[in-house]
């Protein structure tokens, strides 16, 4: 009987155990299933910061640039200036142009966003040198 | 005035406006009403501006910034509460007609200058450069601060007016004190 009792304790202890090691093992995968989560939640999260970053810096970049300048980037954009007026200007400034340019390209919205899209598009080729000739207006999209 | 103006300053703390009929030089400092200011981008950077019309008489009624950034909705809404309403408008697209107005634009918040009324309001995309226009702040304030927003100026005015086939209104409004130096 008590010999019983012995064996029987000892498979409910296997039993037991066998449980508990399943519930680790269960708890060892959700955790790491979270902690694989989580790197990548923090993999996003430091993509769209670093984006967010190179933004605003593009955004600062083109503010600092005089106004004379842009007048120019304007001009070369419409035909008025040769793009060689924009070459001559300093590599920051040209980075800076581009890079605003893009995302207004890539930032349109509403009906006529292909129109916006195109014109803006064109003035990133054209200043870098993809198109032949200026975009001009609107009216050319 | 026959020939339609080159360039335009518009004061945006009160309506006044300069009409000018050569060549904006770029390279001179501007002064408005005595005070010193400078060129630049909205204060939000926004690029690129669209036209405001009068669509029956093809008028050129003003010019319009759409603010895609929600975080500058607000301050820009402080702004233009500072400035002249006749003038400057913060729209936020809560009405059906506004929203009417900016189908083809999106539901983005805008920024709205106006230099006259229009019976029949319309929106005609344009993509105008800053470069080919200029929000003036105080030279002597802090740059973007709510307070140092002058006045807005667009060049080329009269090439405008060509590629999208508009005129001009009759501005009846007193002159705006400009000067270049």
């Amino acid at each position: 009987m008590c010999v019983t009792y012995v064996a029987q304790g000892g498979a409910y202890v296997a039993i037991a155990c066998d449980i508990a090691a399943g519930i680790l093992s269960g708890r060892a995968a959700v955790q790491a299933a979270a902690k694989k989560a989580a790197q990548e939640a923090a993999e996003v999260a430091a993509k769209e910061a670093a984006k967010r970053v190179a933004k605003e810096a593009a955004e600062q970049a083109w503010k600092a640039i005089p106004k004379a300048e842009k007048a120019i980037v304007d001009k070369v954009l419409k035909g008025k200036l040769p793009r060689e007026a924009f070459d001559k200007l300093s590599e920051s400034t040209k980075k800076a142009v581009i890079e605003r340019m893009k995302q207004t390209a890539q930032n349109p919205s509403g009906a006529m966003k292909d129109a916006a899209t195109k014109l803006n598009q064109a003035r990133v080729d054209y200043l870098e040198g993809r198109l032949a000739n200026p975009p001009g207006g609107i009216g050319n999209f | 005035m026959l020939r339609p103006p080159k360039f335009m300053f518009m004061g945006l703390q009160s309506p006044a406006i300069y009409l000018g009929a050569t060549d904006w030089e770029m390279n001179k400092h501007v002064f408005i009403n005595g005070e010193k200011v400078e060129g630049n981008d909205t204060p939000w950077n926004a690029v690129v501006a669209d036209l405001l019309i009068d669509q029956n008489e093809r008028k050129l009624v003003g010019v319009t910034f759409a603010i895609r950034k929600p975080d500058f909705c607000e301050p820009m809404r402080r702004i233009a509460n500072r400035l002249d309403r006749r003038v400057v408008r913060y729209n936020d697209l809560q009405q059906d007609s506004e929203k009417r107005l900016y189908q083809a634009a999106g539901d983005a918040p805008h920024i709205e200058i106006y230099w006259s009324t229009a019976r029949q309001p319309g929106f005609e995309l344009a993509q105008i450069l800053c470069g080919q226009w200029f929000w003036w702040y105080a030279a002597t304030r802090t740059e973007n601060s709510e307070s140092s927003v002058i006045a807005f100026g667009v060049a080329d005015l009269d090439e405008l007016l060509s590629d999208h086939r508009l005129i001009l209104p009759d501005l009846h409004l007193p002159k705006l004190d400009v000067r270049f130096a």
